[in-house]
């Protein structure tokens, strides 16, 4: 790894960030709600960190990481692990006349260990001999076999899976990923955009798009080990130190690692030192979908001045946004319904319905019948439908425990 | 001054009846609500009227639901902005640049913001005298 850069500012680098602007605004135009993922998966070519894609099949991973690996000027490798896939198929197989003499030596060409760039779908299914030489690239940047040892180009690993996995020894396996993005299929309000966006490019397939050149990432990544970290070690250590009060375990590693995203989001945010507005990577440490959400909401003064001209979704998607606020209002709604008490003529009944009516009234303000998601539009419902009763007079099945109606009635 | 539209994930604290008649609407929107609701710290001017959240017993503060109303959040103590809506400058010169707004109109909250959609201009309205409903709406 080269020294960093002390003497250059961020302008002489905006050339470079402009560059990767534009060249996520071009890939982003071909998909649907996937900005956010593409802008990771570059946050993470520029720190050089690898990023694990967590998300039902049929949501994009592959195409968008496809995309990106093709308009990157670098040698990609993308390969789908499946139970019985044998580590030559990603490593090389042995080279049978070296092999005649004696020497263990595989032949790397085209494979994993001269890429600068992998994709490995299905991470997880990958055997233990795979993922244990899959380690060490990660890790050392270096490729073993027996004797056989040799350095690799490895800028970032992107790996994918349905889901994370729940044997200890591959969630430590899948802890050396530093950033994990959930992702979902897209909206109900996006649909529309997706099938036209979908039925123009099978007509139509869309024009290469030139490829960001090897030196604009390298010279980023220097840039951003020049990036001066002084002013946030402490906003940072207290970050840290909220995030472990919910409970998340944030290795040693991540969180020295994570310093390394601080840096790459300021230095594209053109600035020369981190500030409170590049502390939002943190998010992304985080490996459970449960727990991001809660270190959204926990974290939503420390982040509140997140901000990033170039990673603008993925920026929105790490803080207290529309969504963490809808599960943190479909996560109180629910409780309130739970709550209810069994009897009208209970006294506790008025003051439960005048808690209903404000948390109507929380949750109109924050969505419309076009945003609210489908969770809380069921929850809303409910509570919408046990208010109407109670006014109209009509007595609601009180025998009935309260549950989430399937009607969307707004 | 500028505004900028937020995602509006703030807490509502308090809601605002605008436009002619308001007070009367809102007479009539709360007519037969608990008296949690009725009991709400009110305000009112020549053509509106707000009511501001108040914890009912140990439950959180509570709000009635209003057809029509804005809900509002409390931007910094005694300034209240719809929620969605804040000004448009870093969060620590926020106290400054509001305390600077009530100087140079000779104003002191608490008072109600409400940017309009077009231009940088808001609409003003001050807080003067804060009141349970039921008293007050029908004096």
């Amino acid at each position: 790894m080269s020294a960093p850069l002390p003497v250059r500012s961020s302008g002489d680098h905006a050339v470079a960030i402009a560059q990767v602007n534009a060249h996520l605004d071009a890939l982003s135009a071909r998909f649907v709600s996937r900005r956010a993922l593409l802008e990771l998966v570059m946050l993470g070519l520029i720190a050089r960190e690898h990023v694990l894609l967590i998300g039902p099949p049929g949501t994009g991973k592959s195409a968008v990481v496809h995309a990106i690996a093709g308009a990157l000027e670098a040698r990609a490798f993308e390969y789908l692990i499946g139970r019985f896939t044998e580590p030559s198929e990603l490593f090389g197989a042995l080279d049978l006349n070296a092999l005649r003499e004696g020497q263990v030596r595989p032949v790397t060409a085209g494979m994993l260990p001269e890429a600068d760039v992998a994709f490995l779908d299905e991470i997880f299914l990958g055997s233990t001999a795979i993922l244990n030489t899959l380690l060490k690239i990660l890790n050392e940047r270096t490729y073993r076999r027996g004797q056989f040892s040799v350095m690799t180009p490895l800028i970032s690993c992107i790996a994918a899976s349905n889901a994370m996995p729940e044997d200890p020894l591959l969630a430590a396996f899948a802890d050396r990923f530093l950033m994990t993005m959930f992702v979902e299929p897209v909206g109900d309000h996006e649909l529309t955009e997706l099938m036209r966006t979908g039925w123009r490019q099978t007509a139509e397939p869309a024009e290469p798009i030139p490829p960001l050149g090897r030196g604009v990432v390298a010279e980023l990544h220097e840039a951003a080990l020049a990036i001066d970290l002084t002013p946030i070690h402490e906003a940072y250590a207290h970050v840290v130190r909220k995030v472990r009060l919910v409970g998340v375990t944030l290795t040693d590693r991540k969180i020295v690692k994570g310093q390394t995203l601080i840096a790459a989001a300021a230095l594209l945010r053109g600035a020369t030192a981190a500030g409170p507005e590049d502390l939002w990577p943190v998010t992304y440490l985080v490996q459970s979908r449960a727990q991001q959400d809660e270190v959204r909401e926990v974290l939503a003064v420390e982040l509140k001045q997140s901000r990033n001209p170039v990673l603008t979704n993925s920026v929105a998607r790490a803080t207290y946004g529309p969504t963490a606020h809808a599960a943190h209002l479909t996560e109180q709604a629910s409780l309130l319904l739970e709550s209810r008490p069994a009897l009208a003529t209970d006294s506790l009944y008025e003051s439960w319905l005048v808690r209903v009516e404000t948390m109507l009234t929380r949750i109109d303000a924050a969505f419309d019948a076009n945003t609210i998601p489908q969770h809380l539009r069921a929850v809303r419902a409910s509570l919408e439908g046990l208010l109407e009763a109670h006014s109209s007079g009509r007595v609601p099945d009180l025998t009935a425990p309260a549950t989430v109606e399937d009607d969307e009635a707004d | 001054m500028r505004w900028v539209r937020t995602d509006p994930v703030q807490t509502v604290g308090a809601v605002l009846v605008r436009g002619p008649g308001a007070v009367e609407g809102l007479n009539r929107a709360m007519a037969g609500k608990p008296a949690a609701l009725r009991s709400l710290p009110f305000a009112r001017g020549e053509d509106w009227a707000a009511l501001f959240a108040r914890p009912d017993g140990e439950n959180e503060p509570v709000l009635p639901r209003l057809a029509g109303a804005v809900p509002l959040y409390e931007a910094l103590p005694g300034w209240w902005l719809p929620v969605g809506w804040a000004l448009a400058a870093p969060d620590h010169v926020q106290p400054v640049l509001w305390q600077a707004i009530g100087e140079h109109y000779g104003l002191a909250p608490p008072a109600i913001v409400v940017p309009r959609e077009e231009g940088d201009e808001a609409d003003l309205y001050l807080v003067r005298h804060l009141a349970p409903f039921a008293r007050e709406a029908a004096a």
